[in-house]
């Protein structure tokens, strides 16, 4: 069983990866990490548990705290996008200025 | 009989989750995108339950697939109606500059290769904490997990809250900078449901959550996941006009971000007085100074979610009057 997901776990990143460079949009891209940390997690969980039995609590509480740290990172992240295009828009429109003198 | 089936099962869910996450990557639009890759969310929580996580299983589906998802639909919505956006959208320059056939062939390759690896290193033994697991299997709380984060390794999970308070700060910072509007403009009147739907929606919400953080202690759950629920439930208000975008945060607001850390820190600092060594619960009375801590983090996990989904300094509850 555990083979299966272990499989899916490299693909997935392997996905993350194309979005990562594939897309240029950068809402994409941050998908495409969450993906990518997703895989990792996944892995991490895998190799932790037995054959037979549950994963072992340790790495479950660092996937835990990984999932909540992906979260605040992708709110940062967010916020960064819409200060970025905030940037990008300003100068924008001090070009447009700077091309009608 | 049963072994195939859940052979079977496990086989449809990889596939599915692997077919998502690409649907996710190559869907153009931004909505279209979010909306996929929160069914991932809800597919990725599948997983860790099949895998025998509930813990992970909770925590994916409210914060993965329900906070990460209103987040991102939130930006959505912001890269339509921030002043200039579309014209900022134009001058992004398209292309990342590679070959479109070169990344295929370069992640084809990758994915392969790590498939094959991660395959392979399951043979491998892990990092299994046979004592933390013999530790855990004594300790007067039930849930391992819940152990781990709070007793062992309690030192990450204060960092954790860290990490959450900066993300919060920095998202401050840098909305006050670009002095961007806040997303969600009042509403003059509710659509008819809307009030029915809080009316049912806050009291489930706030017994889920309730529960969860009362059930942490002995199973499944657990200040994380209550907090991202009853984050949701701010979610929620914040989207409705219940609670409204203010230009500074309220004394209150900050006193709730920061209640975590500080009763946190508090006990992790007081336990200077009863051993050696910081960090440490007294050997009776562990069981309410767990409580009071998770209690406090799920309140500042809670109003974290909250204020980063606003996108505002703060907020506060509508009064009436103002609009």
């Amino acid at each position: 069983m555990n083979l299966v997901y272990a499989l899916t776990a490299g693909l997935l990143f392997a996905i993350g990866l194309y979005g990562l460079l594939a897309r240029s949009e950068l809402i994409h891209r941050l998908l495409a990490a969450n993906v990518m940390s997703s895989a990792v997690f996944l892995y991490l969980i895998l190799i932790a548990t037995a054959p037979a039995g549950d994963p072992d609590p340790v790495p479950q509480a660092m996937v835990l705290t990984g999932i909540v740290i992906a979260v605040s990172l992708t709110a940062f992240a967010l916020a960064l996008l819409r200060y970025f295009q905030a940037l990008n828009a300003r100068r924008a429109l001090e070009d447009e200025a700077d091309g009608d003198d | 009989m049963s072994a195939v089936i859940g052979a079977a099962y496990d086989l449809l869910l990889c596939a599915g989750l692997l077919w998502v996450a690409l649907q996710a990557m190559r869907i153009r639009e931004a909505f279209g995108a979010v909306v996929v890759f929160m069914v991932f969310g809800l597919l990725m929580a599948v997983v860790w339950a099949r895998l025998g996580s509930p813990d992970l299983a909770l925590a994916e589906a409210i914060i993965g697939a329900g906070v990460t998802g209103a987040l991102l639909l939130n930006a959505c919505q912001a890269v339509q109606t921030d002043p200039g956006a579309r014209r900022a959208s134009a001058r992004v320059e398209p292309s990342p500059g590679l070959p479109h056939g070169l990344i295929v062939a370069v992640c084809i390759a990758a994915g392969a290769s790590l498939a094959a690896l991660m395959a392979l290193a399951l043979e491998v033994p892990g990092p299994t904490a046979d004592a933390a697991r013999a530790g855990a299997d004594a300790h007067p709380l039930g849930n391992p997990v819940t152990v781990v984060l709070l007793d062992f390794r309690a030192y990450d999970t204060l960092m954790e809250m860290v990490v959450l308070l900066a993300a919060f700060l920095g998202a401050r910072v840098l909305i006050d900078q670009s002095e961007l509007a806040p997303l969600h403009p009042p509403v003059p009147a509710d659509p008819p449901m809307v009030a029915p739907l809080l009316a049912m929606a806050t009291p489930v919400l706030v017994l889920t959550s309730l529960y969860l953080f009362w059930a942490g202690s002995h199973a499944p759950g657990g200040a994380f996941q209550a907090g991202a629920l009853l984050g949701g439930l701010g979610v929620l208000y914040r989207l409705t006009g219940r609670l409204e975008p203010y230009d500074h945060t309220p004394i209150w607001l900050r006193t709730v971000l920061v209640v975590g850390l500080i009763v946190f820190s508090g006990v992790v600092l007081a336990a200077a007085l009863w051993s050696p060594w910081p960090m440490r619960y007294p050997e009776t009375g562990l069981y309410p100074l767990v409580l009071a801590i998770e209690f406090a983090l799920l309140l500042s996990i809670a109003a974290t979610l909250t204020a980063l989904f606003s996108g505002t300094a703060g907020f506060r509850p509508h009064t009436g009057a103002r609009s």
